[in-house]
């Protein structure tokens, strides 16, 4: 080739030779895979179940890597005040629903709807209800993976020793009243219609509880009442007398039944922190899925379990426990932050991780059969 | 419990040769408003730690410190009020000729310091070193906040986690507390004698 053919060839050579350079290196930063933090408060038997999974969805997505960050349950609030005050909120958090729109009222969290990829159509596969604690504004601010509600549990063998018949899917809150004033005892097994009852030596409680959390509006809504003075429960209303009167007749079942407890949790009336069921301080009492596992474990107390009470309207109304994955709204990566969402959230990890372990009910319609035992299913319990 | 015990080495390191060094030159050095300075100091005392966490945390997450145990550790390296009074209130009762007759002889102030005081501290050091391990020992907020990592976990932090929002379990929680008690008690006792002499000479109670 002639010299000056060549040297009009070289500026060319170069211009495409630092192209390609600089192509590759794009591609390879394209190729890198991004690191996400996951905040979830469990415990350890939930742990044991949750990283394995997690290890399967963090392999089955090159395009991410999970860095794993657990918290106490107790503790949550704590850690994540801290990390919201300084900016840095885990790219996903597993939120509680009791206090997600404290995180989501105060712009932590990220619209969904906004989430590059998000396809709508998967919160049809939802409960109805379960998606509400994460609403606000007319936007889904998380997608839920459990959603256990209350049911009636009780301990057979002190209905045994009452010679008390079992509850039944029919019973009132009366009903629960009348039988938790008959199991309950003292030191010396007396029960409060026996004369030599002594209230301050009782070692089981008839009912695992009484009214003691705001949050418990559906033990007031059971007598027909409601202590929420809008829809939003953003203002209370005790003076109404239909409360006064529900609240009393908590208040009568610790006082003058002495079948319930004024401080169930914290250990003070039985001695040991913690539910009083679990802690076989109580003969019966609501309690979440969550005590399934938990009474397995300790295999000291021989239950069952029944629907929730009817309340005066012919009604049932339990509590929803629900735990949800959100993106924080300042997250830099919401593409493979909702790409891993969607993976913790899908049925099959759903009933891999909570439901089959016996842990919580999924919140997904095609996943929530999963943690029901075949063995001892209910009857006309849909999958089995 | 080795990073618990890695995390209570470093904070009692920090916390004597600091608090010493802070309450040696409060006791023998002269410089105007050494008393509005000292006065300052234990006002420090009466803030409350959550008051000052969040900062404390912006800070920190600023320096891109979360996730290590720097902030943890390298706080207490910056003198604690509560120990300089205490080590103050020493070094005061010793002979002021000790270290005039330092002085004579050549050396600087921090030289008095290390060669002279400090080795006639050991009581106070004592003191200070088992109130520091045990503080860090039982510390559950800051590691709380800060560690996040798993493998990181200190005693307090790894506890927590039987305590769930709705129920405990007291089946893990008690014998894993026991086990936890364990290095406490026998430091407790290895180091009993020198532990009550230095409370005798400083005056320092829980």
């Amino acid at each position: 080739m002639p010299k000056a053919g060549s040297r009009r060839l070289a500026p060319f050579l170069v211009v495409l030779l630092g192209a390609h350079a600089a192509g590759t290196a794009l591609a390879q930063a394209a190729r890198e895979p991004v690191t996400l933090t996951l905040m979830v408060a469990m415990t350890p038997q939930e742990l044991a179940s949750f990283r394995p999974a997690l290890a399967a969805v963090d392999d089955a997505h090159p395009e991410f890597v999970v860095e794993l960050e657990p918290v106490p349950q107790g503790a949550f609030t704590e850690r994540a005040n801290a990390r919201l005050a300084a900016g840095t909120l885990p790219d996903v958090v597993r939120v509680e629903g009791l206090s997600a729109q404290a995180l989501i009222r105060r712009g932590a969290l990220l619209d969904l709807a906004a989430a590059p990829g998000f396809d709508a159509a998967v919160l049809d596969d939802y409960f109805p209800g379960v998606l509400e604690p994460f609403r606000w504004q007319g936007a889904t601010w998380a997608l839920p993976d459990t959603a256990s509600p209350d049911v009636l549990f009780y301990d057979k063998a002190a209905f045994d020793e009452a010679g008390l018949a079992y509850p039944t899917d029919d019973w009132t809150f009366e009903d629960m009243r009348q039988a938790a004033i008959r199991l309950t005892r003292d030191a010396n097994s007396n029960s409060p219609l026996d004369d030599g009852f002594d209230p301050d030596a009782v070692v089981r409680w008839g009912w695992n509880g009484s009214l003691t959390h705001f949050w418990q509006r559906h033990l007031v809504q059971a007598f027909g009442a409601d202590w929420c003075a809008d829809d939003e429960c953003t203002t209370f209303d005790v003076t109404d007398p239909d409360v006064v009167a529900a609240v009393r007749w908590w208040a009568d079942l610790v006082q003058v039944d002495h079948a319930g407890l004024h401080d169930p949790y914290s250990g003070g009336q039985t001695g040991v922190p913690g539910d009083p069921f679990l802690a076989g301080a109580a003969a019966m009492g609501y309690n979440g899925f969550f005590a399934v596992g938990q009474l397995n474990d300790l295999g000291a107390v021989d239950y069952d379990v029944a629907q929730p009470l009817l309340g005066v309207d012919g009604q049932r109304r339990t509590p929803l426990s629900t735990n949800a994955y959100a993106i924080a709204a300042t997250s830099p990566h919401p593409r493979e932050a909702l790409a891993l969402v969607t993976a913790l959230t899908a049925p099959a990890f759903l009933a891999e991780t909570w439901g089959r372990p016996g842990h919580a009910v999924p919140a997904r319609r095609s996943a929530a059969p999963s943690v029901v035992d075949p063995g001892r299913a209910p009857a006309g319990c849909p999958g089995t | 419990m080795l990073n618990t015990a890695l995390v209570a080495a470093l904070t009692v390191v920090g916390t004597v040769l600091s608090s010493s060094l802070v309450g040696y030159a409060f006791a023998t050095l002269a410089a105007r408003g050494k008393g509005v300075l000292f006065a300052l100091l234990l006002s420090t005392v009466m803030l409350p730690s959550a008051v000052t966490l969040l900062p404390t945390f912006v800070l920190f997450s600023r320096l891109g410190w979360v996730g290590t145990y720097l902030p943890l550790v390298v706080p207490h390296f910056f003198a604690n009020a509560f120990y300089v009074f205490l080590f103050r209130q020493f070094f005061r009762s010793l002979p002021r000729d000790l270290f005039d007759s330092a002085e004579l002889d050549g050396c600087s102030p921090l030289a008095a310091y290390w060669h002279v005081a400090l080795p006639l501290a050991r009581p106070a050091v004592a003191v200070v070193a088992v109130f520091a391990a045990v503080g860090a020992y039982n510390e559950f907020l800051e590691p709380l906040v800060y560690l996040t990592r798993e493998s990181t976990f200190t005693v307090s932090l790894g506890l927590a986690f039987f305590d769930g929002l709705y129920v405990s379990q007291p089946q893990y929680v008690i014998p894993v507390s026991l086990v936890a008690l364990l290095p406490v008690g026998l430091a407790f006792f290895l180091a009993q004698r020198a532990l009550q002499r230095g409370i005798v000479t400083t005056g320092g109670r829980w």
